[in-house]
């Protein structure tokens, strides 16, 4: 029996010939949250403790399925552990089975970095937790280089900054992520560096933090390092930042989506939110060019991008194709209200520690970010 | 009720709780209750999941304690009915 790593089987699924994924975890795990790929899978759920009590059984289920086909059957459980105890009994009847190392655990923390912009002054690269649809960003000039909301397994960046020969010199969030554990401040710590956010979302927050004042260009140290110039889009949260680096590239955080834009009903003020994130994307950004490319902080679709290129729109498709910007205010502030009431229970506990009041073992932070994330207004 | 018969699953994570709570009922006496001690919290769902596979076995209960280490465990009692 082989393995193949959570990044390996992402890349796959983006290819003409997908693998079969057998999902061996119990039901409801199951229908909560599932290897997808940027084209739709064919997958079977057959629980593992079925394997357990009737193998001869559960085995013809899945022979059944695969009928004549000879593709790759990848099985997938929650660790890794189940899959290799049902692979090997798959295996051992003649079907050839490849195992997910570390299950839903490594799929939802596996990365694949892309570059946005290889060449030029700025250079940016744009890294997508494909498990969670979270993206986050290496920003660099030169030898230097900044992490925009950077999820919390780091070694993704510090990968990308050794292998760029790059040096970290801050570390920003867009605001105050709720559907997952920033990694900010435990990377600026690690570099030495400093961490940088909104003080309106990180009032009496525990970590350091460094303020992002609107239209003025950040300064780490002494020097100007790379050109970024803070907006305040307050909506998806009262605080959130978008990051215009270069005139040409807008880091959006949650405010602005490829297709959709970040829920503004998150904090129990619906109306009041979505009434900001209205005039965020209809007057704050209005000065803002067509030809500048949205980078946000989630892919929101259902599927993530193909595995190739980056995902970014720039902001004239998205004022004419974005359907959430085609709304007018009163529809809007309805679409929000009426979305409202719905966040994941987890997400309070999630504000607390990225604001570094509470601290969880990796245990729980994993429990804690099981799922896809919900911070698309109308996808979901 | 009939005397249990115990399997220390503590620190093991799927399958093995259920593989070895499997191998174990089937070798306990009909009526019999089997109480199985974890510290995965997924094993909740799972062995609900599993009982439901076969007529032959009964969840009793499941309960939530710790144990002398401090660790959060997870009883699940199985009556083997057939």
């Amino acid at each position: 029996m082989t393995d193949i790593a959570a990044a390996a089987l992402y890349q796959r699924l983006a290819e003409d010939a997908p693998p079969r994924i057998l999902d061996v975890r119990n039901a409801e795990e199951f229908a909560r949250w599932r290897v997808e790929g940027p084209h739709p899978i064919d997958v079977l759920n057959v629980p593992y403790f079925e394997f357990v009590e009737r193998e001869e059984a559960s085995v013809r289920k899945v022979a059944d399925w695969i009928g004549g086909r000879t593709d790759d059957l990848v099985v997938v459980c929650a660790e890794g552990g189940s899959s290799a105890y049902v692979a090997e009994i798959l295996q051992g009847r003649g079907l050839p089975t490849v195992n997910l190392a570390g299950g839903m655990v490594a799929w939802g923390l596996g990365t694949t970095a892309r570059p946005v912009t290889a060449s030029g002054p700025v250079r940016l690269w744009q890294v997508l937790r494909f498990g969670r649809g979270c993206l986050s960003y290496v920003v660099a000039r030169g030898e230097d280089a900044i992490v925009v909301d950077a999820h919390r397994g780091l070694d993704a960046y510090r990968a990308l900054l050794d292998q760029e020969g790059l040096h970290l010199r801050a570390v920003f969030d867009t605001h105050l992520h709720a559907d997952h554990v920033s990694g900010g401040p435990a990377l600026a710590r690690g570099g030495g560096v400093s961490y940088h956010a909104s003080p309106r979302d990180f009032e009496g927050a525990s970590v350091p933090v460094e303020e992002l004042v609107e239209n003025r260009p950040v300064r780490i140290g002494r020097l100007e390092v790379i050109p970024i110039v803070p907006l305040a889009t307050p909506g998806h949260t009262p605080g959130s930042t978008s990051l215009l680096v270069g005139d040409a590239f807008l880091l959006t955080g949650d405010t602005l989506f490829v297709d959709d834009v970040g829920r503004p009903d998150l904090g129990g003020q619906a109306a009041t939110w979505a009434r900001d994130l209205h005039r965020t994307l209809h007057e704050r950004l209005r000065p803002l060019g067509d030809e500048v490319v949205v980078l946000p902080a989630h892919a929101s679709g259902h599927a993530g991008p193909g595995a190739a290129g980056a995902l970014a729109g720039v902001l004239g498709d998205l004022r004419s194709r974005n359907r959430a910007m085609q709304l007018d205010l009163d529809a809007f502030v309805r679409e929000a209200e009426h979305a409202a009431g719905s966040a994941p229970p987890e997400y309070a506990k999630i504000r607390a520690i990225n604001l570094g009041r509470e601290t969880a073992p990796e245990t729980e932070l994993t429990e804690l970010e099981l799922g896809k994330n919900q911070c698309a207004l109308s996808r979901r | 009720m009939a005397e249990y018969r115990t399997v220390d699953a503590r620190g093991l994570k799927c399958p093995m709780p259920i593989v070895k709570a499997k191998k174990e009922i089937d070798a306990i006496p009909v009526g019999d209750v089997l109480r199985v001690i974890a510290t995965d919290p997924g094993s909740v769902l799972d062995f609900q999941g599993w009982i439901k596979t076969s007529t032959s076995y009964e969840l009793v209960k499941q309960e939530e304690g710790q144990d002398e280490q401090g660790r959060k465990t997870f009883v699940h009692l199985v009556r083997r009915k057939a």
